[in-house]
């Protein structure tokens, strides 16, 4: 009581004879979310502003005789001659494992209903990304447990990888699936069934989408115990344009916290298209010049200094990471408009989803000719790097091929094998959604690809004969699963076990 | 109010910028510049004004200092303000003094931009946001 008191009595007595300086500005207009402010001699670029009745706005354009605000929540009450005074803070946002399991807003309010947060610290939302000296190259994988991404385009902690495609091609489905796959490992490591596994906490930034499409992940990743690992943050199609742009910044100051107490994070952005309309609109309220599509000067800088904050830390800085999952939505398959262009220079590969692919039934409708990820088998455990091998040039080729074989069925026993290969290839490739696979089941069902095992199965067979394989190696032998899983490797000894569990699985269900 | 262009805009600073004379505003020119634009009129000309009305406000501003005080001051404190902020902002300075009683108690000062609160609304309102 005592310590209270004499605290107390010190906040008092700093009051008592403390006279404040402040700076302050008069309302000259406001609307749109926008206000512009005359006076305030002393205000610092994206410095918050504090308005009557607790309101807060951030600084944005710095003119000649007047300083251009967005308000940070409804401005229905702001008047023009109102008194704003400057608060010598930068917007920042509660940090912490709190955060971890709640829906929040742009600014870290939450949302789900589920009581106070209790942050461990307060970051600011804009800050500028770590530099070289402090980076390390990306060599962890992200298992994201879709089979076709592990194996043919790697995701590596602390990479950018772009998921890009036309609307309703599965593009939220792979960040979430993502998600769960995260999940289940971290779930696994901390029952101690997974070695050597750093937990990969994830945030999911929803940006100008309907609250329902949000409320439907949100309660995707709760059915797959995904909440417990996972922050999302909620700036939905009826939120202010302010909060639509400013969300990924928040998300990622979150994602920050844990890069820099030294553990991996991976956050998803859904999705930029909508963020740059949003700043668009922002933007064009405060009467920058616009450029292209009407976007103002700066896009690119919007999204590439977001992007930027994405690393993987060295040791000396505590080895964290964020991997950030950006997704662009195209418009008729289009990728050389203006963000989609920017978006893809910026980020270490993309995710090319085709509208053709996902009606055709092949889901996730990943274009193989037009995916890459540039950081490769850097980002692959050594295991799937061995049966991953020359998948993508096979399924390449056997694109190119099918094409030709179209026209007419003389074909060579060479080109007949690839066709065949090729097509048992995409079925195995095919995965329900939100169903993520285990490293070792990838593992096991690649190497039986690769040795031949589906070559005598019927294509539309292959799905069938994946599923039994899955169920009998998950229960008949989890030993060798067991050993891939903590091996992270093919041995010969490992290589041994499959060939006999494969052959016994053969011989079984024929 | 007309929308000022940016040569609108442009024209009114430099009205303002001729107006300075060292440092300090030159009453007369200022009227002089209005009465010849109001007879001239070149294009935009309500802007130009809007603009140069707006501009010498807030230089005025500069050289205003509002000294508001929950009582009624009495002439010595007054002459001491205005002496202590002359010798802080220039002797250019005028004050003008209001009472406002939601102060309560105490003293706030404004010129231009800045504000010096020392009243006692200010000090609860500063104790409530520490809490």
């Amino acid at each position: 009581m005592s310590s209270i008191l004499q605290e107390l009595e010190t906040e008092i007595a700093g009051l008592k004879t403390a006279v404040t300086k402040s700076n302050v500005g008069t309302v000259r207009e406001v609307g749109d979310g926008v206000a512009k402010i005359e006076g305030l001699s002393d205000v610092m670029l994206n410095e918050m502003i504090e308005f009557p009745g607790g309101l807060y706005g951030l600084a944005l354009n710095l003119e000649e005789t007047e300083v251009g605000t967005i308000l940070l929540g409804e401005g229905d009450n702001v008047k023009e001659g109102d008194e704003v005074r400057t608060t010598g803070k930068l917007l920042q946002v509660p940090v912490g494992k709190g955060m971890l399991g709640r829906v929040v807003n742009a600014l870290g309010e939450p949302l789900d209903g589920k009581g106070e947060i209790h942050a461990e610290d307060s970051y600011p939302v804009e800050k500028i990304a770590p530099g070289i000296i402090t980076r390390k190259s990306v060599s962890v994988p992200v298992q994201t447990g879709i089979a076709a991404i592990d194996a043919m385009i790697p995701i590596g902690r602390g990479q950018r990888e772009l998921i890009i495609g036309d609307r309703s091609t599965g593009k939220t489905t792979i960040a979430v699936d993502t998600i769960i796959s995260q999940a289940q490992q971290n779930r696994a490591a901390a029952e101690g069934s997974l070695k050597d596994h750093k937990p990969l906490y994830c945030i999911y930034v929803a940006v100008g989408q309907k609250q329902s499409n949000i409320a439907r992940t949100v309660s995707t990743l709760e059915k797959a115990g995904a909440m417990e690992y996972t922050t999302v943050i909620a700036a939905s199609a009826s939120d202010s344009a302010t909060n639509q742009y400013l969300a990924p910044y928040s998300g990622c100051a979150m994602g920050e916290w844990f890069m820099d107490q030294g553990d991996d994070v991976l956050i998803v952005f859904d999705d930029l298209s909508k963020h740059a309309v949003a700043y668009r609109q922002v933007s064009l309220v405060l009467k920058r010049p616009s450029g292209r599509e009407a976007y103002p000067g700066d896009v690119f800088y919007l999204h590439s200094r977001l992007l930027e904050r994405s690393a993987r830390l060295n040791e000396d800085n505590g080895g964290g990471s964020m991997t950030a999952l950006p997704i662009i939505e195209t418009q008729q398959g289009d990728v050389s408009a203006y963000i989609p262009t920017n978006v893809i220079s910026i980020t270490d590969g993309q995710i090319f989803l085709e509208t053709d692919l996902f009606y055709q039934g092949i889901r996730p409708a990943i274009s193989v000719g037009l995916s890459v990820s540039r950081v490769g088998s850097a980002a692959q455990t050594k295991a799937i790097k061995k049966v991953a091998g020359t998948l993508k040039l096979d399924l390449a080729q056997f694109r190119e091929m099918q094409a030709f074989a179209q026209f007419g069925s003389d074909l060579d026993e060479k080109t007949k094998a690839l066709i065949e290969r090729g097509q048992r290839i995409v079925e195995l490739f095919k995965q329900q959604q939100y169903s993520p696979l285990s490293l070792e089941v990838e593992v096991a069902i690649l190497w039986a690809m690769q040795n031949g095992y589906f070559d005598e199965v019927p294509v539309d067979k292959v799905k069938e004969t994946q599923k039994k394989l899955e169920e009998y190696l998950t229960t008949r032998k989890d030993v060798v699963l067991a050993k891939i899983r903590d091996e992270k490797a093919l041995s010969d000894e490992i290589n041994d076990e499959l060939k006999s569990a494969l052959d016994e699985f053969q011989s079984t269900h024929k | 109010m007309a929308k000022a262009s940016k040569d609108a805009i442009r024209t009114a600073r430099q009205m303002l910028q001729s107006c300075l004379v060292d440092g300090r505003l030159d009453e007369g020119r200022a009227k002089r510049w209005v009465q010849k634009i109001s007879s001239a009129k070149p294009r935009g000309y309500l802007g130009i004004l809007d603009t140069f009305l707006r501009m010498l406000r807030m230089e005025a501003a500069k050289h205003h200092a509002v000294v508001e005080s929950a009582a009624e001051l009495d002439a010595g404190v007054k002459e001491t303000v205005t002496a202590d902020l002359r010798a802080k902002y220039g002797s250019d300075l005028d004050a003008e003094f209001r009472v406002d009683s939601e102060l309560l108690g105490g003293m706030r000062v404004r010129v231009g931009s800045d504000v010096w609160d020392g009243s006692v609304r200010g000090r609860l309102a500063r104790l409530s946001d520490k809490f």
